[in-house]
Formats: structure tokens, sequence, C-alpha cells
């Protein structure tokens, strides 16, 4: 019994768990609302929803019976009663002391166990307790005042400087603007009135509780109904190829009718022939079987002819039933991923909290604004955009917005402004918009990172627009650091960014001007669902690949590929594409002599991350439709593959991921493919470095590292992956993580230390794994040197590599 | 039950029908160790080779012949395809490789057990599944020395007719059965 009653208990966390995060958060947000100085009414409103989530808070937490989450609720309400009466002023101390409260809280519900609650409550109750606290702290009220009115002056300039043009929120609610009120009296309304015309629609939508008629449904349960309705897809296939067999039956039993009618004249003239009476001489015992044949095929006609009818009836009830089942099945998944569309609200609601936390620890001053919260977009593309947008917004304030200083110089209001807008711009497209006004992109330097990576030519470069330009910065080679600041990490990111948009379907452009601001652009479709792919057969076995990234398809001859050092080459309007079989990527067996025995080789130009590679394949069959499919928790992500999908035949196929697999083929042949034909040859040779780690970001910072130091980097990916390149090519030295699939750093340094040509082959690892036992055992096996990557820096990095080589 | 069709073969009906008592009397017989379910675990047993494994059976999701399997590129070999049940996609393991037993063809056609713990749901190729068993808990027998390795690690037991319980929440919980690598 008391093992049922504990489970109950713990059930009954969890879903308390669940409603107190919808609190905290609502709450949150709201105070971020508040203290933003919002005028007399929405500030009315904000503390009106806000206490009542409180309030809900306090008694769900006393079902739960968690006392200390009850008494700072209380606590909470206490104060937020106050706010309301008018009996305080939602000052920044005290703004700031619900906050951390309701961070308290927060870490109170998710960690489960009691935090010392003594602080926060003091810290309350001596604002309920002293209504002169007010006065005290009225100096710097008026302050704030101040610093609000002139920033918003300077808000308006910087509103006609910024390159965003913000798209009026949505349609049929007027923006409710959520102006600056200040909280001097004096300064009242000479700053309202003046917020009021300038700031136009902040988050649009203050806190008003949706009270909508509404259940609450497990998303588990909702996936389930979706794979099902998305199994419809198939029996709807189904369904229009049945019609269309029984057509094409239909018209074979035509072409037979009409052999039938011309040969019937001639069948006429047997039977007379044969009834006849110099027949019954000529014929004989045989006439009597030519009557009885003469009988059959006459007879045949008629029930032909039945059959026909009974044919013709059911290809029209067939058709009808395909094309009642198509629309039904079209109408369900429709109204299905209506019901899996969220307001993008859920997404955007972490940012003003994000923002915050971010431009108080930077000691920069940002003003953010959100827009477009009612959009509605599927659930399962919400959640991957997330992590993106953070990025996006991240970047916007770390190497974006200017430190307050350094703007007055530039002449920019103090206050940086970030905006993220979500916009509906067709029914199945939304955008999203992330602006700031801060340092924009140097394109020079992006320039200058990117010939150093030769990943384009000066004339390349010459023929490339400052857009296109800008756009660069999506490749995962260029070096961070040459752009625009300090700080590396950017240019990985964004290529992380751009990947997973792509893989949503979507694209991702950037435009910036050097000092007033950067605006990068997100398209995504408003539900996963289906897009277009390619369907591929490499060896037997048949792939999808999303269309999106096809550039075109071709058949070359096959004595038109060259090579160039080794490797496959073929001529695509004038540009040398590294030609790669598909099937060697996909570790695929295919006979060779079929792939000989043609004239043509089936090319597919395959294009992501800005990178361009042709892939053999063995035949193009066709594009179609294709309903993404995870291939669940078991294969979380599986090299080259994004995701399967189930053709009308009901067979399963894959989705391939084409940054992947350009990755691998980058690997297969070596680095800066592309380019190696253009790129000068080195007189003098740099010392080759092989960096193996398993992780990719990893792998891209060593190698960004190393590079920018001026070795020449190969990578691995694992032990096993090393000892074949190690195999095949020189190096000067080989830098290896420890914990690796298949082979691990250790093991891969005994093997080398073991192989008589390799055995001087200089080794550094580099691990997280910091025990002493570890470092022992690297020595052990020879490595050396062994760099922790917790106190892992560049510097020591690069002088341990260059001591070694 | 299928009395009334017997009885159309008119010659032998009382043979048969005293067949079908014996029989019938004889599945009646209780197990003797059939328990109470207080003390005893509910297990689909299947067979793997000359061999029979048990998973418990609230662990299993579904059972299912198995069908046309597409092969993924890039996977360690212990990953035998994917399947389509119903519109989800679902992975299929080769649980003789895992458990390090030697390669077999099963003569019969193959099972699929879909399996699941948490938010982990994969398929098990067995080569016959021979049905739902109650299980005494006093008669499972834990350590058992002389299997080691991978048996041992997802291991929740012996009985004493020679059944080998497998664990599947350790089983499905193992990181390395998980594939998730980048290029």
């Amino acid at each position: 019994m008391d093992n049922k009653e504990d489970e109950f208990l713990t059930r009954l966390k969890n879903t308390f768990k669940i409603e107190a995060d919808e609190h905290v958060q609502t709450i949150s947000s709201g105070l971020l609302e508040l203290e933003k100085n919002p005028g007399l009414q929405e500030k009315g409103q904000i503390l009106e929803t806000i206490y009542r989530e409180a309030h809900s808070l306090k008694g769900a937490a006393r079902a739960v019976s968690l006392r200390d989450v009850e008494k700072v609720c209380q606590a909470i309400e206490t104060v937020l009663s106050m706010l309301k009466k008018d009996e305080i002023q939602p000052e920044p101390l005290t703004v700031e002391a619900l906050m951390d409260s309701i961070e308290g809280v927060a870490a109170m519900i998710s960690s489960n166990e009691p935090i010392p609650t003594g602080e926060l409550l003091q810290r309350l109750s001596k604002i309920s307790s002293s209504p002169k606290g007010n006065h005290y702290e009225l100096e710097v009220v008026v302050d704030s005042a101040q610093s609000n009115e002139t920033s918003t002056e300077e808000r308006e300039i910087n509103k006609t400087k910024t390159p965003v043009s913000v798209p009026e929120p949505f349609e049929g609610q007027s923006p409710k603007p959520l102006q600056q009120d200040s909280l001097n009296v004096s300064a009242h309304s000479q700053a309202e009135s003046r917020a009021h015309s300038l700031v136009s629609a902040q988050h649009n939508e203050p806190r008003r509780a949706v009270q909508s008629e509404t259940i609450r449904i497990k998303t588990s349960k909702l996936d389930a109904l979706l794979y099902q309705v998305e199994e419809m897809v198939s029996i709807k296939m189904a369904s229009n190829q049945r019609a269309s067999d029984l057509r094409k039956l239909k018209s074979s039993l035509d072409s037979q009718k009409k052999q039938w009618l011309k040969i019937y004249p001639e069948v006429r003239m047997l039977r007379n022939l044969v009834e006849s009476e110099e027949a019954r001489a000529t014929f004989g015992p045989s006439r009597s079987y030519l009557m009885k044949m003469i009988d059959f095929l006459e007879s045949n006609e008629i029930t032909i002819k039945g059959m026909e009818a009974r044919l013709k009836n059911i290809n029209v009830m067939a058709e009808n039933d395909s094309r009642q089942a198509a629309s039904m099945v079209n109408d369900l998944l429709d109204d299905m991923k209506n019901v899996l569309m969220l307001p993008s609200s859920t997404l955007l609601e972490i940012f003003p909290r994000l923002v915050r936390d971010l431009a108080r620890d930077q000691a920069k001053k940002i003003k953010l604004t959100v827009e477009g919260g009612n959009t509605e977009i599927d659930r399962r593309i919400l959640e991957d955009m997330k992590d993106p947008l953070i990025h996006l917004v991240r970047n916007s304030i770390d190497h974006g917005i200017e430190q307050p200083s350094l703007r007055t110089q530039v002449g920019k209001t103090q206050e940086g402004s970030l905006t993220i807008s979500i916009s509906q711009v067709s029914a199945k497209k939304v955008e999203i918009v992330v602006a700031d006004d801060g340092a924009g992109i140097d394109i020079q330097k992006v320039k200058q990172a990117a010939l150093m990576k030769s990943l384009v030519t000066e004339q390349e470069l010459k023929s490339l627009d400052p857009k296109e330009t800008t756009s660069l910065i999506f490749r995962s080679e260029i070096s961070t650091s040459p752009i625009i600041t300090d700080l590396s990490g950017r240019g990985l990111g964004l290529a992380i960014v751009r990947e997973k948009v792509e893989k949503l379907g979507g694209m991702v452009t950037v435009e910036s001007n050097l000092g007033i601001g950067t605006v990068f652009r997100i398209q995504l479709p408003v539900t996963l669902a289906t897009f277009r792919g390619t369907l591929v057969q490499v060896g037997n076995e048949l792939f999808v690949v999303p269309t999106s990234n096809v550039i075109r398809v071709a058949r070359v001859k096959r004595d038109s590929i060259g090579t160039v050092e080794n490797r496959d080459t073929i001529t695509m309007n004038g540009r040398i594409l590294p030609l790669v079989r598909l099937a060697d990527i996909l570790d695929i067996q295919t006979d060779p002599m079929m792939d000989k025995r043609s004239e043509f080789v089936t090319v597919l130009i395959l294009g992501a991350s800005g990178q361009t590679i042709a892939f053999s394949v063995n035949a193009i069959l066709n594009e179609q439709e294709v309903l993404v499919k995870s291939l669940g928790r078991q294969l979380s992500r599986v090299r080259n593959v994004s995701a399967g999908t189930v053709l009308g035949s009901g067979q399963v196929a894959l989705i391939l991921n084409v940054s992947d697999l350009i990755r691998s083929a980058m690997l297969i042949s070596g680095t800066g493919l592309i380019t190696h034909m253009e790129k000068p040859e080195d007189i003098e040779r740099c010392k080759s470095i092989l960096v193996v780690e398993d992780s990719i970001t990893s792998r891209m910072l060593l190698k960004n590292i190393l590079e920018s130091a001026g070795f020449e980097v190969k990578t691995a990916v694992d032990g096993i992956d090393a000892w074949s390149v190690l195999e095949t090519a020189n190096f000067d030295l080989v830098v290896s993580d420890v914990e690796m699939p298949r082979m691990d750093g250790f093991e891969l340094t005994a093997k080398i230390r073991s192989q008589e040509n390799l055995k001087n082959l200089p080794v550094v690892i580099v691990t997280s794994l910091e025990s002493r036992e570890d470092r022992e055992r690297g020595i052990d096996v020879g490595a050396n040197a062994y760099i922790v990557k917790s106190g892992f820096e560049q510097n020591n990095l690069l002088s341990v590599v260059k001591r070694l080589v | 039950m299928d009395k009334s069709e017997n009885n159309k073969g008119a010659t032998n009906s009382s043979e048969k029908n005293a067949i079908l008592k014996q029989r019938a009397l004889a599945l009646a017989v209780p197990k003797e160790k059939a328990q109470t379910e207080s003390q005893s675990i509910q297990v689909l047993v299947f067979t793997l080779g000359t061999e029979r494994y048990g998973v418990q059976s609230e662990t299993v999701r579904e059972v299912c012949p198995m069908r046309q399997v597409t092969r993924v590129p890039c996977v360690p070999p212990f990953v035998i395809g994917i399947i389509n049940i119903r519109g989800k996609i679902f992975s299929i393991l080769d649980i003789k490789r895992l458990l390090n037993l030697p390669e077999s063809r099963s003569q019969n056609q193959e099972k699929v057990i879909i399996i699941g713990f948490e938010d982990i749901e994969l398929g098990i190729l067995a080569d016959d599944v021979c049905g739902v068993q109650q299980i005494s808990v006093s008669d499972i027998q834990q350590d058992v020395p002389t299997i080691r390795g991978l048996t041992n690690k997802y291991l929740l037991g012996i009985t004493s007719d020679r059944l080998t319980i497998l664990n599947v929440a350790i089983f499905l919980s193992d990181q390395s059965i998980i594939v998730d690598e980048t290029v």
C-alpha cells in the first residue's frame, strides 16, 4: 500500500512540476514586463495575471505538501497584492526581489530539495512591511526614470536607423503599446506620451491569459495519432494505385474488344460457311467441333461484354473512392497538423529572460522587442528552432551590440535594440527575423578569413556581391576569430544554425551593414510533414535526397571524367567538381562490372553549406513527396542519414543528410577538395597534422586552431579511421582524443608505437579525462604530450605542437 | 469448440472427440508453478538458436513477423535495419550478436519483438516466439557464475528450466547500443 501511495505522490509531483513550470514562466515573463515600466492599464493587467498565477502556484504547492514553496509564494502574493493596491510601486529593487524569489521557487521545484528560503522571505517581508521603503529608494527611482527618458529620446533616432523593417504585428489586433511608464510622476506624462508614439508593439500580447476551451493532451498521444494519420497517406496512395490498375485493365479489355470487332466478320462468315450444306461434306465430323468453337467465341463475347460493364462500374467506383479517400486523408492530415501547431510565443517567451541575463552579464544595455507570438508553427519545428535562435540572439549580444560607452561614441543610443519577430509570409511559410543595431559584420574581415582558408579565390570573391560575401560566415571553415570580435565559436555555430534550418526545409540569410546592424532572416515551413525528395538507387537500395539540396542531375560520359591528384572530377558549367561514388560513402557493395558497363555515369550534384560535390549513383528514379519519419531513439544520429520515410509501396527508405554526405566526401578525398584545383602549389611543404577526434565541434576547433597556426590539417573520426589515414599519408604529428568509438586514443597511440615506420611519430593526447591514472596510461602507451581539455588553451596546445614538430 | 466440425467427419468422430477431450484435459491442468501474481512475473519467451530467452511482458509493446527490412548504412553491425509498423519506424537489433551467440538462421518465420523502456523503443529479432509464461520470483536465480560478458550485463536471472530472462531496462539504458555519430 505504502508503495502505491508513494507512487501516487511521485506522479502527483511530476504533474505539479509541469504545472508549476508554466506558472513560473508566466510570472517571470510578467515581472519582466513590469520591469519595462508599462502604462497604468497594462501594469494593472500584468499584476492581475501574475497575482493569479502566484496564487494558483501556492495552492498547487500546498497540494503536494511543498511547504517552503508555499511560504515563498505566500510572501510573493503579499507583495503583489500591495502592488496591485498601489500601496507600493514596482521599483527595480522590488521587481528584482520578486524575480529572485520566483527563481528560488523554480529551483526548489526542479531540484526537489529544500533550499534556504530565509533570505528571500526576509527581503519580501521587508518590502511588504515598510511602505517607507518607497521613499527611501526614491533617489534611485528618479535616476532610472531620467535615464529612461533619455533613452526613449535616443530610441527615436535609433529607430529610424535600424535597417530592420519591422512587420506589423498580427493583423486584426491593434498593437498594444507597452509604453515606457516612468515612475517619477513629473517625468511621467512626458515620457509616456513620447513612448506612446515611438515604441509600437513590444510584446504585443501582455500576459493576458487566453482562456479558451482547451484540454491538455499528452504529446505522445498526439504523436501516435499523427503516425496513424500519416499512415493513411499510404492507403491513399495504394487506393490511387488500384484505381489506375483498374483503368489499365479496362483499356487492355478495350483493345481486346477492338480485335474482336476486327475479327467478327470473319467469324460470321465462318459460321455461315460451316452451317451451309456443302460444309457437311467438306468438313465431315470436324464440322461439329468447329460449330462448338464458334458458339464458344460468340458466347465469350457476351461474357466479356458483361464483364466489361461490371469492370466499368468498379472502375468508376474505385476512382470515386480513391478521390474521396484522397480528399479525406488530406483534410485529416491538414487538421492533424493544425492540432500540432503551437503559437510561437511558446518559443519566444524564453528570450526576454535570456536577453536580460546576458545583457546584465556583459554590462550592455539592450532593449528586446519580441513580435508575432501568435503565429502558429508546428511544435516540432518550434522545438528544433530553439537552439539556433538562442545561438543567434547570443551572437547578437556577444558580438553585435556594443558596450554602451562605445555606442555613445559612434553616435548610437546607449541602449542597443534587438528584435525577434516571427511573421507568416505565406500560407505555408513563416519568417523569423533576428535583428540588432550593433556593429555589424565586417565584410573585409570575412573576405580575408575566406581567402586564408582558401574557401574562395580572389577572382571568385570579386564576383560575389556583398550579401553573398556576408553569407560566407555560414561556412564552418571560416575561422571565427578574425571576424568581428575576438570571441571565437561564431563560425561553427552559424554553420550549425544553417544545418538545422536546412534540415527543417528552410533557409537562412544574413544582411549586415558595418556599424549599423545585422539582420538574420530564417524562412521556415509552417509544418514539417512533407517535402520534395529525389529517389535515387545505389546498388540495390533506394534513398531519398531532399530536392532542395539537389543542384542538378546529369548523365556524364564515362570518358569525360578526369582525375586530379588521383581523384575523379567532372566539369559542370566550366567548374571542376569532385566526383564521389555515393556507394563508397554509404558503404554499399556494388557490382563493379555493372558500373563499368554503361557508357554514361548518372550524377547527382548536391550542395549544402556552400559546398558542391557530384555524387555518382546507379539510377535516379523520380521526384516525389516524402513524409519525414524519425528513426527512433536508438538511431539518434546516423552518419549521412537524417531520417526515414515510407514510400508508396510501403517500403521504408532512408533520407540522406546532404551536409553529412559532403563532409564524408571531403574526408574520403581529403580536405580542400573543391579548391585544391585553384590553389597554388605550396613550394615549401608545411608540416601536416592528423587530428583524431569524434566530436565534430572539438574537431573543427582543433582544426581551426592548428590551421590558423599554419599547419596542414587532416581529420579522422576515431582510431580506426585514423589508422587507415596514417597508412596512406605521412604526417608530422598526431593530435588525438581519448574517448572515441571503435578505437580509443590510447589504443591508437599504442598501435602507432608498435609500427616500425611510425614509432617516432609524435602523438599529443587531448582529453577531458583528468585522472592521474589516465595521464600515466597516456605516458605508458607512448604519447609525447597529454593536454587536458579543461585547462586547454590554444597557446598551450600550439606551443606543445610546435615543440614536437 | 470444433466439435461440430469434427462430427461432420462421421466415421470416427467419437474417436476424435476422445482425443480432443484428452487434450483439453491435459491443457486444463494448472501448471504446477503457476503462482499468484504478487510472487511471479510474466515473461514473453522466445528462442535464439537452440536456447530459450525471456523478457518481462510489460516491456513488450508488440510482436510481429519479420518483414521487409531496410538496411541502414553507416551503423554498427548489430543494427539489422529498420521496419515500418503502422507508420512508425523501428530499428531492429541483432540480439544474437549483442549477446555473442553463434549466428544461425531460423527455420521458421523470424519474429520481431518490439520492446520499450522509457523513451526508447526498438525491435529485437527472435527465431521464434513461444508465448507468455508466469514465472515465480523464487524460481529465478540471479547469479550464475558461468555466464559472463554481455549476457551477464543484461541478465535478470535464470530459471530452473534454463530460461534466460533478460533485463530490458538495463539493455535499453545501455548507451553503447545507441547510435549517435556525426561525420
